[in-house]
Formats: C-alpha cells, structure tokens, sequence
C-alpha cells in the first residue's frame, strides 16, 4: 500500500505552474528526490504535500486518508519537513530547539517526558551536535544550524520526511555522513523521503526515484536511471549538462 | 525545558509577591506595625487601623495585583502572536479604544461604574473594529492586523488629545490620571480574579503550542499546531485580558511590555514557566509601584503608571546590563 498518494495534482503559485495532472504513489522505504531548476516549483510542491499550501486541483492522501481530513497534529506525526530556511532566530539552546520536534507526540502538558528526552539527545548525538546540546543557537555556524534543523526532524520521528536542499551550509564530509544517517533512520522508522535538491550527484547517489520538474507544468519521473540521463537534465536546467563515469558510478556536470 | 533553576526563579517570584503584599498593606497614612497586621490577619479587629486596612489596602493591593498580572500575561500572549519584541497589550489599540470611552465618561460627568462600563466598552469596540478590518480582506495574517492596530491605536490617540485639548482642567486631571494609570478608584471583584485565574489556566493548556508558535508559523503547522485556531484563540484572550485590566486602573504602561522580557533574560523562556513567572512579576511589579505612588509624595497620590516607568527602567537595564556580561 502507497504510503503517499497523490492523484492528478495541479499546482499553481503567483504565475508559475508547478505540475499539472501529477501523480505519484510512495511506499515505505523508498527515496524520491525532486530536481528542477530555480523557481520551479520544488518548495511549492513539498509545502502542499504537508498542507501548507492549497491544490489548485487533484487529491494528497497519506495512509489512504485525505491529507485536508488529518488533524494537523496527526499529520505532524506521519510527516515531518525540513525548511529551506532552516530555523529562526528566537533565544533558545540548542537542546530546547531539538526537543520541539518532539511537538507532536509529547502527552504530558508540563513534564517533559524522559522518552521525548532520549530521542532528541539521540537526534542530536546523530547530527554529531551532542557537545552543543547547552549552546544558544544564536552563537551556532550555518553548517550546524543545519545540523540542528535535521536533528529536530529527526526527533519527530515521522514516516515521511520532507527535506528541502537538506544539503545546504554543509561540508561536503558532512552531505555524505548526512546521506548515511538518513539511509539510518529510514530503515529504524520504515520510513520514506522525498528531497528537493541542486545537487544532481547526491540524488543519483541516494534516490531510487525522481520527479523532475521542467516548468511551465510539465515534468518527468521515474525510477532514477531513467530520469537522470544528460538530455531531460540539460532541458531543465537550460544548460547542457554531460556525464562522467568513474567508479562505476556516473556524475553529472555542466558544460 | 523546565529545569530547577526555573523553579527557583518561580519560588523567588512567589516570595516577592508576598513581600509586595506585606508592603503595601503596611505603608499608607495611617500607622500599622508588623505586628498589628499580622494580628489583623488573623483575627479582624473593628479598630480604625482594621477598617482602613480592610476596606481600603487589601482591596487596593489585590487590584494592583490583578492589573499588573493581567497585563503581564496579555503581554506575553501579545509577543508571541504578533513575534514582535516590541509587542505589548495596548499595541492592537485596544488602551486607545478604552481610553476614549473613559474621557468621554469624564467628560460627561459620569463616574465609578459608568467610567469602568465606558472604558470596557470602548476596548471592545477596539477589538471588533481591528480584528473585522484585518480580517475583512481574505486570510489575515499577522502582519496585517499589527498594521491595522497600530493605524487604529493612532486615531484614537487623535480622538484623545480633542478630547483633552476640548476639557475643562479639572477633568483634564482626571483624564490623565486614567491615561497613566491610576489605582485610587480600582475595585477588583471575584470576576476579574476569576479571569486572572481562566488566562493562566487557558495558556498553561496552550504553552507547549507557544513555544513552537514563537518559532514562527509555518513550522508551528508542520509541528501539528492548528495556527489559526491558535491565533485567534490569542487574540481574543489577549484583548479580553487587556480590557479588562485597562478598566481596573487605567492604562498602566511598561508592564505588559517589559515584564515577559525581564523574565525572558532571567532564563525563563520556556511559556511553561514564563506564563505563571509573568503574572507573579506583573502583579507585584504593581503592587509595589502602588505603594510607591501613595507614599512618595503623601499625603499626594502618584499615578502608579509613573511609578512602575521609574522603577522599571533602572532595573530593567540592570537585568539588561548583567546579561550581556554573562
């Protein structure tokens, strides 16, 4: 059964038309990523996915429920996101930042919960942000903002993760530690991932499937073998793009 | 999170409400030892420092106290639904609204439960006529209705300057005695305690929600709050909580704004602990301001709105001051 379900969607914001007739079925344990280039639509796409933003036409079920009959703290506990804009500047440690993803679950009206506890200090050891955990977030570097941003999502626990540019302020060691410690935490939680990202290579590397958005509406998907090929990626972006093969593995750079 | 430095900070501010207490009930004209309040305390004597006490300081003390923590808490509901720093209860006009029906009431002549009806009266009308032009357009946001209040605050604080310009001196007296806020009228019934106590109890219930909420909107969706039921939950408590303190004891500035922050910079961040730390502070901020007031310059009275500007500004800085070092 299709974890996330979307039928014939049309999307739609200020003037630009983001995907039209769109339909998609995600499952467990699958990995998806969403390409195209600036203002396309990326966002807009994984916003309405959590009902942040209204469909101009079609249908979004999660778990076979449509997405506007879930209660928003259901919904937070089947799906969570990681914005583009990481988190805001409000004083606050590090630790109390990282146990708001806990938001949705948390029962008790005052205590804090020890179980809340350990999952966000198990978030933050995971993001390596363990020696912080007493830091205000104001005196963080944008890499480990970043870092702090994932752990809170990470401490939601959800079953779909929702990651825009999950990459960026991060070190390049980091985007692959980054790529291993989500393959971890699908696998502990069965969970899926749609991620909106530049970064061709680390999709390639990471993502079974692909929707590509071209603009003006149209896109395509499939599995990631078939999507990521030099000609749909250079009618994207307008720019020839060409591959490189090494290691078995193939790379794509602009020409 | 709550840790035991916040419940020091909460048992410190339960002590100072208390001293507050003992303080304005001892201070006054007419000579109380400690020993004869506590005397007073516990068995009520029919002497004249019993009566004055009675009738006078205790209802006098507990008005100040319910302003200052109905103020406190209508502050902190107001920064986090506007995110402004520099948000207080009467920003959305809801003092400007209260404020003209007051000196329309003065003006008229009219006094005690007129003067408290009109001013209610006048912070509703505030209230209906910010939230229905922000909202009249489509979804409002918060933007919009910060807009709409600061535009509507402006004309009533034009309305209110024709009225005191147009005012004979004897009731320009009066009115800026109300505009600064002033205790020596207030009265505070069961209600307005009851009303404390429903704010309190109704934000504890949402405090978790306000934690996220002030993190900003969008992620407050995507962490399960429902946003809009919230924001207007906060506005009408906020509005209600303001005017009904504006109709105790006038407009009373600097409370709403500075206590929240005070707190904030002592550590208590978290609404968990902030809410109920607010209306501790709020309310014996007040109360001891009140104090001040009566007998600074005695047997002249000082609007206690005067009193908690020049109290607080100094420590407020100092708060300031010692948290910028750490």
């Amino acid at each position: 059964m299709a974890f996330l379900q979307v039928n014939s969607l049309s999307l739609r914001i200020g003037t630009t038309q983001v995907c039209r007739d769109l339909n998609l079925q995600l499952s467990e344990n699958q990995r998806w990523g969403l390409l195209g280039k600036n203002g396309v639509g990326k966002t807009t796409l994984l916003h309405s996915l959590i009902g942040l933003l209204p469909a101009q036409s079609g249908e979004i079920l999660i778990g076979n429920t449509p997405l506007k009959s879930i209660p928003r703290q259901e919904l937070a506990v089947a799906v969570g996101i990681l914005f583009q804009h990481g988190i805001n500047e409000v004083p606050a440690t590090v630790m109390e930042t990282v146990l708001l993803g806990r938001h949705p679950h948390v029962q008790s009206l005052l205590r804090d919960d020890p179980a809340d506890v350990e999952i966000a200090l198990e978030a933050l050891h995971d993001l390596q942000l363990g020696e912080l955990a007493e830091r205000q977030v104001d005196t963080l570097s944008g890499g480990e903002r970043q870092r702090l941003a994932l752990a809170m999502l990470i401490a939601q626990t959800p079953k779909l993760f929702l990651l825009d540019e999950p990459s960026n302020h991060l070190d390049l060691a980091f985007q692959v530690e980054l790529l291993s410690i989500l393959d971890r935490k699908l696998k502990q939680y069965s969970a899926s991932l749609i991620m909106a990202t530049h970064d061709i290579n680390l999709v390639a590397r990471f993502c079974e499937y692909i929707v590509l958005l071209l603009g003006n509406g149209e896109f395509v998907q499939g599995p990631t073998r078939d999507v990521l090929t030099a000609k749909n990626l250079s009618s994207a972006f307008d720019c020839e793009i060409v591959t490189i093969t090494a290691e078995g593995r193939t790379f794509f750079y602009p020409n | 999170m709550i840790s035991s430095k916040h419940l020091l900070l909460f048992a410190l501010l339960i002590l100072l409400t208390i001293s507050s207490f003992f303080l304005s009930l001892l201070s006054g004209s007419v000579d109380l030892s400690f020993n004869q309040l506590l005397g007073e305390l516990v068995q009520p004597q029919n002497d004249l420092p019993g009566q004055v006490l009675r009738e006078l300081r205790i209802p006098r003390a507990l008005a100040a106290f319910t302003t200052g923590g109905l103020l406190a808490l209508a502050g902190v509901i107001m920064q986090v639904l506007l995110r402004n720093p520099l948000a207080d209860p009467y920003i959305l006009g809801i003092s400007g609204g209260a404020a003209v029906g007051a000196l329309s009431a003065i003006l008229l002549g009219l006094g005690g439960w007129w003067l408290s009806n009109a001013a209610f009266a006048g912070a509703l009308l505030s209230v209906v006529l910010v939230f229905g032009i922000a909202n009249k357009f489509g979804r409002w946001s918060v933007t919009r209705l910060l807009l709409t209040g600061v535009v509507i605050s402006a004309g009533w604080g034009a309305i209110i300057n024709i009225l005191l310009t147009t005012s004979s001196t004897n009731n320009v007296q009066s009115m800026l005695f109300w505009l600064m806020g002033d205790l020596s009228q207030s009265r505070v019934g069961y209600g307005h305690l009851a009303l404390l106590l429903a704010g309190i109890g109704a934000g504890m219930a949402v405090s978790r929600s306000l934690n996220v909420l002030i993190r900003g909107e969008l992620l407050a969706t995507s962490l399960g709050v429902n946003v809009e039921a919230m924001r207007l939950l906060l506005y009408l408590s906020a509005s209600l909580l303001t005017a009904t303190a504006v109709t105790i004891a006038g407009s009373v500035g600097f409370v709403g704004l500075v206590v929240p922050h005070m707190l904030r910079l002592l550590g208590a961040r978290d609404h968990r602990i902030l809410l109920p730390c607010s209306v501790l502070l709020g309310g014996s901020f007040l109360v001891f301001a009140d104090a001040l007031a009566r007998t600074i310059i005695a047997p002249q009275q000082l609007p206690v709105g005067v009193v908690t500007a020049i109290i607080g500004v100094p420590s407020f800085l100092l708060i300031l001051r010692s948290t910028i070092k750490r």
